[in-house]
């Protein structure tokens, strides 16, 4: 009975994953391409697309395109070119392209949306917090490496206006 | 070919043949339960209990008692099949 239990148990291990939410809001953020300044991520452009449960992140960093998806209530699987937080030399990354990755988002209030990337075959976990207001956008970056003073808040333009 | 070639060249094929015949591709560990290698399920359970709740994140583990594996599990999104670089 207790081996039984124990195999259940292991079973259905899993991380936390946001429970399932919406903003009543984010049709106005969607669709709309925010660009950025210059910055230290090299975060270009952005822009959010949500169809049902998915949600892609269009982001344009160091000047190539990539297409995050997450969804919310569970992780989402799937894979992309954007390499994450890791100490792996560059050289040995390549045998880990393109990474795996899981993806998990919710929004903390009508305004405001976090997004969970986890690489899955690293330790490693990038999480992406956006703020929407009006026409503009606050994004940041963080990470296991990340210190309090290097998480810094890029503001976007929508290019619509 | 002289008769001592003729037998280094049959051993090596001899050799070449029985490592064909049992590649070594399967790294799998030993499996076994806890009770038969004198662990307790409970106290296994007790560990994965406290792992999942308290631990700040752990994303697989796999124990072993007298080179069998007893119990292994990963947390999703974390699987067997998927590689995992640990830095």
């Amino acid at each position: 009975m207790r081996k039984q239990h124990l195999s259940r148990s292991i079973r259905r291990l899993t991380l936390v994953y946001y429970k399932m939410s919406s903003s009543p809001l984010e049709k106005e953020f969607t669709g709309k391409t925010y660009l950025f300044g210059s910055n230290d991520s090299q975060l270009q452009s952005l822009k959010l697309e949500i169809s049902d449960t998915l949600v892609t992140l269009h982001i344009r960093k160091a000047s190539t395109d990539y297409a995050l998806n997450f969804t919310t209530g569970e992780w989402y699987y799937s894979v992309t070119e954007l390499p994450g937080p890791n100490l792996v030399p560059n050289k040995n990354i390549d045998v880990l392209r393109p990474f795996k990755v899981a993806g998990s988002y919710t929004w903390l209030d009508n305004n405001s949306a976090e997004f969970t990337l986890r690489y899955i075959e690293s330790p490693h976990t990038e999480t992406i917090t956006c703020v929407f207001l009006n026409n503009k956008v606050g994004v940041s970056f963080k990470n296991v490496f990340s210190k309090p003073d290097d998480i810094k808040l890029i503001e976007g333009k929508s290019a619509e206006n | 070919m002289t008769k001592i070639t003729k037998l280094l060249l049959l051993s090596l094929l001899v050799l070449l043949l029985t490592t064909c015949d049992n590649p070594k591709t399967d790294n799998s560990l030993p499996l076994s339960t806890p009770e038969a290698e004198g662990v307790s399920s409970a106290a296994v359970l007790a560990f994965v209990e406290a792992a999942d709740k308290e631990a700040n994140e752990i994303h697989s583990f796999m124990l072993l008692r007298h080179g069998n594996v007893i119990a292994e599990g990963w947390w999703k999104p974390y699987a067997p099949e998927l590689k995992h670089t640990i830095d």
